[in-house]
């Protein structure tokens, strides 16, 4: 009964073996190159990630060897927190404004960079040299030049009689100040992304505008800002990400007061987590930015991306 | 389109693609990495921290021969000298870790230690922490290792030492300590008219702060304060409060809606806000203080020195008083002790034996002098080195006269976590926006009773 399938049934079964040996030699040439960095990834983004998840369902003092099981009661204090439309007003307005005051100033910034003049490299290396600079070390030196009392910000406004906002205790200057700290920091390395975006730029097709009339205005609306779509669009999420996640800044010069009025998401899981202990409570603060950074990434992602011309 | 049932097909899975294995051993680890997570046991509350050491025959156990130390950067040489001498004299060796650059930073980095390698054995803790390493099971009760060790605990400034008790134990001993302390620019005292001493009340203080701001350069005060923030606003109402008759609490009783309280809390608002303001948030009061801008600010004993530095013509006075009598207590013991959180005898008796040494009468007084912090021991200001370093600076003996008017700090901005914090808040709410008590302070006394019943009642 089984001879006459034999002579088939032979071949078929060394090709099966063949293709057993080949996919067991993939997945260990797979596992060889990629394993490491899937280890790399699983121990220090993804388990901190699912073990945040998990402790924001726990009643747990940071420390302490015991915890409550609470389910969604976190989020549910979280949600219903008085602070909590504050502390996210603060934060979507202190991204918007970094994001788009960054984004416009870096590629102002790289317009002029991107000229022939005199001392050129000098000037491309301090534009961009507060970027590698630590936050906090940044934040404490402009806490002396924005001191309302003694600092260098006063003294240059006092000479033309003008009287310094109370950068630290009046609303809005509190917010205002670490936004403009954290453009100052940033701006040089939007500049710099944006200068190698603008040198990529064919000159053939800005010659072929100004052959058609076109006017520098209309050159840079029509030619030069759409063939930056995709350094555009790579800013713009690398930036709202650096922006919901931004803490060093804050720690330095505001320490998230007062009023609460720097406090975004960010800092407030330091305060929940690390001041307080609370660090169930503040994991379900992280877990909600977490799920704000995905929603706002995809969206970016899913929309913005439509309108960027590759070339 | 593919189905999410069609990521792992199971028909399929006789004869796995290379995507399919992956997709499985990615669901195994993730699986494997939630199982397996290592943070706290869930369940009932923690029964605190209550390691009593009872029970422990100490005579039976040798030390080890390493500790490691988690402290500020704040103790400088003097500190370094005292841990080296630790070692020749027991040859135990003492790591010595940095516990960052300030007491929330050391608690932060002191819990993000617990239960890995790098965990304490003996670790400062501040005024406003030692009772949630407590609470979480962190710390020992240090009443039994003192007393097989034979440290005269008596001889501990009282104030201080009773700083660390609760539920009948001590739970550290005093360490870096300090009390606020009234500083004043006498050069501008003696131009304003004023007599060269600190106020006696807080109303006299208001009485002669229009003298001061007539002669304070503008944009001065004759009053400068911190910045609100966590460890001074808190801090030193306390002493306002105090000398009025009020509290934050009385052990977990919130006492806030009391009236002396509220005049407290609206004694601050006037003094921030209206045409009679008499003081002004610093942004870097030290710098301000000393460069002339104040007639006077409040600050931690420290100043004594390193104000004098840079303002020689600087007063030190006791922190004003108010309704009580003058020999009351009204002055709040602040800094940090030492606690210890090792997890096997043979460490906690080093770790002991550590807290010893750094406490001994010569050590305090050393530790004092070169630091700024007052004595924590009575003994202490008998001692050759106290007693050259009172004669070379004199103010030094002030803040010693005062810790006969300290006294133990409110459990809702000592012992409540996040209690420092809130208030902060609130006092916000009066210092910067002008707010009346009657409607802040309810707000705070909610808050508190919040943060009992969510992180001190269940672990009590």
């Amino acid at each position: 009964m089984g001879s006459p399938t034999l002579g088939i049934a032979v071949p078929e079964t060394r090709r099966a073996t063949a293709r057993r040996k080949k996919l067991r030699r993939n997945i260990g040439i797979f596992l060889l190159l990629a394993g490491p960095n899937y280890l790399v990834l699983m121990v220090f983004t993804y388990r901190p990630m699912f073990l945040s998840f998990y402790y924001s369902l726990l009643n747990w003092n940071l420390g302490s060897q015991m915890a409550q099981f609470v389910g969604l009661g976190n989020y549910a204090e979280w949600f219903n927190d008085p602070e909590t439309p504050r502390v996210l007003l603060t934060t979507l307005l202190y991204a918007l404004c970094t994001v788009a005051g960054g984004m416009a100033g870096g590629l102002a910034l790289a317009l002029a960079l991107n000229r022939k003049l005199a001392g050129r490299g000098i000037v491309r290396t301090v534009t961009f040299a507060p970027y590698v600079l630590s936050g906090i070390a940044v934040g404490f030196l402009w806490i002396y030049i924005f001191n309302p009392n003694i600092g260098l910000l006063a003294i240059v406004l006092g000479w033309f009689d003008v009287a310094s906002p109370e950068w630290f205790t009046q609303q809005p200057w509190p917010l205002l100040m670490i936004i403009v700290v954290t453009l100052w920091k940033h701006v040089g390395y939007v500049a710099l992304i944006y200068l190698a975006g603008l040198q990529s730029v064919p000159q053939d097709l800005r010659d072929a505008a100004a052959l058609d009339g076109a006017g520098t205005l209309r050159t840079f609306s029509r030619i030069t800002l759409p063939l930056l779509g995709p350094i555009t669009f790579f800013l713009l999420i690398t930036l709202t990400l650096s922006a919901l996640q931004s803490f060093d800044l804050i720690r330095a010069m505001t320490n998230g007061g007062p009023l609460g009025s720097t406090k975004t998401l960010m800092f407030q899981v330091y305060v929940e987590g690390f001041q307080i202990g609370r660090a169930g409570y503040g994991s379900a603060v992280a877990t909600v930015l977490f799920v704000l950074l995905l929603v706002i990434t995809v969206i970016q992602m899913k929309f913005v991306e439509r309108r960027v011309h590759y070339q | 389109m593919r189905t999410s049932n069609e990521l792992i097909a199971l028909g399929r899975l006789g004869r796995p693609s290379r995507r399919n294995v992956l997709q499985l051993g990615g669901l195994g680890l993730g699986g494997g990495l939630l199982a397996a997570c290592s943070g706290p046991t869930v369940g009932g509350p923690d029964d605190g921290a209550s390691e009593t050491s009872a029970g422990v025959d100490w005579a039976s156990i040798e030390p080890a021969d390493e500790i490691t130390f988690m402290a500020l950067p704040w103790g400088g040489d003097v500190e370094v000298a005292l841990l080296e001498e630790f070692t020749e004299a027991t040859g135990i060796a003492v790591n010595a870790v940095s516990g960052g650059g300030s007491y929330e930073e050391l608690a932060q980095n002191f819990r993000a230690s617990l239960g890995t390698s790098e965990q304490p054995d003996v670790a400062q803790a501040s005024d406003v922490f030692w009772f949630q390493y407590l609470l979480t099971g962190s710390t020992m009760a240090v009443d039994d290792l003192l007393a097989y060790l034979e440290v005269d605990v008596d001889d501990f400034q009282g104030a201080l030492y009773d700083d660390y008790e609760f539920d009948g134990h001590h739970w550290a001993v005093p360490y870096g300590r300090s009390t606020p302390m009234f500083y004043y620019n006498t050069d501008l005292w003696e131009a304003a008219g004023l007599p060269d001493r600190g106020p006696e009340t807080w109303t006299e203080f208001q009485e002669w702060s229009p003298q001061l701001a007539s002669v304070v350069p503008a944009g001065g005060a004759p009053m400068g304060w911190a910045a609100p923030g966590p460890s001074g606003t808190a801090w030193i109402a306390q002493n306002v409060l105090w000398a009025h008759g009020a509290r934050y609490s009385n052990e977990w009783e919130w006492t806030l809606d009391s009236e002396e309280a509220l005049w407290v809390g609206n004694f601050y608002r006037d003094a921030f806000n209206g045409p009679d303001a008499w003081s002004k948030v610093g942004v870097d009061l030290a710098a301000e203080f000393t460069s002339g801008l104040y007639g006077s600010i409040l600050g931690s004993t420290g100043g004594i020195t390193s104000y004098r530095e840079l303002l020689p013509s600087l007063g030190v006075a006791f922190m004003p008083g108010g309704t009580v009598p003058a020999d009351a207590p009204r002055v709040p013991t602040g800094g940090n002790g030492l606690a210890i959180s090792a997890t096997t005898p043979e460490k906690q008796l080093a770790g002991g034996m550590l807290l010893q040494h750094l406490t001994t009468p010569e050590n305090s007084a050393r530790f004092s002098i070169g630091t700024g912090y007052v004595p924590t021991r009575g003994a202490a200001l008998e001692t050759d080195t106290m007693k050259a370093g009172i004669e070379e600076v004199p103010d030094r003996q002030i803040p010693i006269d005062q810790l006969a008017i300290t006294q133990v700090q409110d459990y809702a901005r000592a012992l409540l976590p996040g209690g420092d914090l809130l208030i902060t808040e609130h006092f916000e709410r009066i210092i910067l926006s002008g707010e009346n008590a009657e409607d802040v302070f309810p707000s705070l006394t909610s808050e508190f009773q919040r943060a009992f019943e969510q992180n001190v009642e269940p672990y009590l």
